[in-house]
């Protein structure tokens, strides 16, 4: 499901928020045998890893895209200054050894630890730090620049210590610091010609390099041999054990489970539901979890007839989510339990309010004067109850399931397919009644990227108490006083039904047992330098 | 008039065609891809960089900088007269110069659609044939039903069955990949069974009607036999049809390298396509049309001109006479 969510217009929208995206999960399998001896911890040396993509990104720059299969192949290029827990969504030091945040969340004062170099062989030391963050703060502010929006620089105190300023309180930016666009590059990199750095010329600091990348083809990273600081979250200290992890691009679903079960792959990257039994043991294992950030809901357009709130109330209780989940993503499947999904740090359960209640639901559009008309479907004033879905690429099983429930209540919904350029234009247009926009990342700031009215606001929200409890969560660095803020915001959000969450999506990559130590990081991104393969 | 003026202007006539094809390609094309809804500089934009605060001062930048903020008709005259210099512009989303992404995805498709090709030919040969050979009634009918079965599998199915059977049961080849001949195998045979059905179906029912023609009767009382009769005359009677139809083929591999490409996740033509198309990558889909109408209009020229070889007929009169 995480695929179908990758798919459509969520593609754009969704994979390109992240900077915490879903990362897309690589195992691989090595094509060449280990050559040399077991190291300390077990893990056997060299190697090659091939892991099937389903998207060619077009452009690896990490800086530039927010696309997760580019986020994924560069992940272990290079290093950022913090590393995130993905138990407890703690942020942890990698090339800062230590960092501050100042009470009023608007100064990051890092330590870097010393005797760290690009692959290039320079340093990386506050100047590069500055130089990465000067770049990101001047580009179009969305993806990850909107994560820098408000920087006022970054003041050098010496090689190893700076602080980075904000205009405004932006308790997030640390969590964007983990990220891999966040990765700093070298000073070279900031003068270098954007194209040519979509191509992967830009220099990092990572435990691999880029070796090539052959759009529609494959990319390749080879292990930097000097490489000694890891994140602290990493099992291995030195260098990665693999010689080379090759990412091929395989947009059909079927050949990439078909190369994996014949052995010419290691690691399959989003497997379907009907293949995941396949490769659930038989020398094979499912590396999956949840993605973090807004559980993919019903996005309503307040413009319109859905800008009364008993009609979205109504559509919030009357989805069956347990028979949407079941139907479609089967006994793995699972439900929405609030605006953010539980795998999400500052996770609300709301279950208690997200809940299907048909009864209810019919009683809300009774109220609202929409009455059954002969055929079933509802009417006002002559006027039938009809919704249209705007739907990118193409129809999903979800889309089909969630418009037969809201039949049931008497809504009738239009499954609107349109291509990805028109779904984009009409959306900004606000010519629609739903979308469905899911942001992963490992922070509650996405609720603000997504609903705060002065933002891109692409569905008409109201503003207000709303807003403020949006950014007071954005200016608050203690934790305590962020989950109010979070509360506050979660809370309005439902209560209004302006987001209709609905299940949680979950991201399941097919693994060969041949490749060891492979996990998920806390942005569902490979851990590439710790995995090493067996003969 | 003598017959070699008669060839020239044939000639003449038919290379005129070709070029007033590939301009009718291109300009249909240019417009189709400008009336399309949507902005694909837009797209590109908030696609790759978030759900997000782009500006419309961004995107107008970003319009002005590929040349999409001038009218039609100076976007028109500049890019066709680009083109003839050979420079098909810059790809929205990777800039790389288009001329250059074709010139690296062609030899990879080549290599599927020339084995392609032949396999199409030599079965569809094989398959028409038999069925005129075939002695029992029951043979010949199925030998006459095969064509339409092959046609109407789709490829993509196709392809994940040969996948599954050849590169997961037998291990014979593997299921992906653009490296070694071994890897253009079963693409190949994805792609030659529609064409080889058009074949056969073209070329059996060309030699049924060839075989009871008044001439075949003179030469079957000459006491030749059917095989003699089919291999020795028929085909050569049989081949101007057949001959038409590989120039339809070609146009099939070009279609077919879409879906063939991306089952097997090769490089290639088909692949760039495809995502071009879905990102509405104005320039790249230009160039991509472009290219494999040039390629399918000089094919059909080459068909034109092997007409007169063929049959001697066309020679004198520059005319296709009816068999």
């Amino acid at each position: 499901m995480s695929e179908r969510s990758f798919r459509a217009a969520r593609r754009r929208r969704v994979a390109a928020v992240a900077l915490a995206l879903s990362a897309a999960t690589l195992t691989g399998c090595a094509t060449s045998s280990p050559t040399e001896q077991a190291s300390a911890d077990g893990a056997q040396q060299g190697g090659t890893v091939q892991i099937a993509l389903p998207d060619d990104p077009t452009c690896i720059d990490p800086q530039q895209t927010g696309q997760r299969n580019a986020l994924e192949i560069v992940r272990g290029v290079v290093d950022s200054l913090t590393d995130q827990d993905p138990e407890t969504g703690e942020i942890r030091p990698w090339l800062a050894e230590s960092f501050t945040v100042s009470e009023d969340a608007r100064e990051f004062r890092f330590t870097l630890r010393p005797d760290v170099t690009f692959s290039d062989g320079t340093p990386v030391e506050a100047e590069a730090v500055q130089s990465t963050f000067d770049w990101l703060a001047e580009q179009p502010a969305s993806g990850a620049a909107a994560y820098i929006q408000g920087y006022t620089g970054t003041e050098i105190e010496d090689p190893l210590n700076l602080t980075v300023g904000f205009e405004q309180p932006n308790a997030q930016f640390l969590q964007a610091t983990a990220g891999t666009s966040f990765g700093i590059l070298s000073p070279a990199s900031a003068g270098a010609d954007l194209a040519a750095r979509c191509r992967g010329e830009f220099i990092g600091s990572g435990p691999f390099v880029v070796q090539s990348y052959t759009p529609d083809q494959d990319a390749v990273i080879t292990r930097r041999d000097d490489y000694a600081w890891p994140s602290s979250l990493a099992t291995n200290p030195g260098a990665a054990h693999l010689d080379e992890v090759r990412f091929l691009f395989v947009p059909e679903d079927g050949a990439r489970a078909a190369a994996l079960e014949s052995g010419q792959i290691d690691v399959s990257e989003t497997v379907q539901l009907a293949d995941q039994p396949r490769f659930d043991g038989n020398g094979f294992s499912l590396l999956t979890t949840i993605n973090p950030g807004a559980a993919p809901p019903l996005s309503p357009n307040h413009d319109g007839v859905l800008g009364d709130t008993d009609v979205r109330r109504a559509i919030l209780l009357g989805i069956d989510r347990e028979e949407l989940v079941r139907t479609v993503f089967g006994p793995e499947g699972r439900v929405a339990t609030g605006v953010l999904s539980s795998t999400t740090p500052f996770y609300v359960d709301q279950s208690a309010e997200v809940r299907y209640d048909p009864t209810e639901a019919a009683a809300l559009l009774d109220g609202a004067g929409w009455v059954p008309g002969p055929d079933g479907i509802r009417v006002r004033d002559g006027v039938p109850l009809r919704l249209v879905w705007l739907i990118p690429f193409a129809a999903q099983p979800e889309n089909e399931q969630v418009q037969q429930q809201l039949r049931r209540l008497g809504i009738d919904v239009v499954l609107d397919v349109v291509t990805a350029p028109v779904y984009v234009e009409r959306q900004d247009r606000g010519d629609f009644d739903f979308t469905a926009v899911d942001v992963s990342r490992a922070d509650p700031d996405v609720l603000r990227n997504l609903f705060l009215s002065t933002g891109p606001n692409l569905w008409g929200l109201p503003g207000g108490e709303l807003d403020t409890f949006l950014e007071r969560q954005a200016g608050l660095a203690d934790s305590a006083q962020r989950q109010e803020a979070v509360d506050g915001a979660v809370r309005l959000l439902i209560e209004g039904a302006h987001t209709i969450p609905l299940y949680e999506t979950r991201l399941v990559h097919g693994v060969t047992d041949d490749v060891r130590d492979l996990r998920l990081d806390a942005s569902l991104r490979l851990t590439l330098h710790d995995a090493w393969r067996t003969g | 008039m003598t017959a070699g003026a008669g060839v020239a202007r044939y000639v003449a006539g038919r290379v005129g065609r070709t070029v007033l094809v590939v301009w009718a390609a291109f300009t249909v094309t240019f417009l189709v891809l400008r009336l399309l809804p949507g902005d694909p500089v837009a797209l590109y934009l908030k696609g790759t960089n978030g759900y997000g605060e782009v500006t419309d001062a961004d995107v107008a930048a970003a319009r002005a900088a590929l040349g999409f903020d001038r009218p039609w008709p100076a976007q028109y005259v500049t890019t066709l007269f680009d083109a003839l210099r050979g420079d098909l512009g810059e790809s929205i989303r990777t800039r790389q110069p288009v001329a250059e992404m074709i010139v690296g995805a062609l030899p990879p498709t080549l290599q599927v659609g020339a084995l392609g090709l032949l396999l199409s030919l030599l079965g569809g040969l094989a398959l028409g044939v038999a069925a005129n050979l075939a002695s029992s009634p029951a043979a010949r009918q199925l030998l006459r039903s095969l064509p339409a079965l092959a046609i109407s599998v789709p490829t993509f199915w196709l392809g994940l069955v040969l996948i599954q059977v050849f590169a997961l049961q037998l291990r014979l080849v593997p299921s992906l990949g653009g490296s070694g001949f071994s890897s253009v195998i079963l693409p190949a045979v994805t792609l030659a069974v529609p064409g080889a059905a058009l074949v056969a179906q073209v070329l059996g029912k060309s030699l049924h009607d060839t075989l009871r023609e008044p001439w075949a009767e003179t030469v079957r009382a000459t006491g030749a036999g059917t095989a003699r009769l089919v291999l020795g005359r028929g085909l050569r009677n049989a081949a101007i049809p057949a001959v038409t139809v590989s120039g339809l083929l070609v146009g099939g591999m070009i279609g077919g390298a879409v879906v063939v490409e991306t089952v097997f996740a090769r490089p290639g033509m088909g692949r760039i396509t495809q995502s071009a198309v879905a990102a509405q990558d104005l320039p790249v889909v230009q160039g991509v049309v472009v290219v494999a109408a040039t390629v399918f209009a000089l094919v059909t020229l080459a068909v034109d001109l092997l007409y007169p070889v063929l049959d001697p007929r066309i020679r004198s009169t520059g005319r296709l006479v009816p068999g």
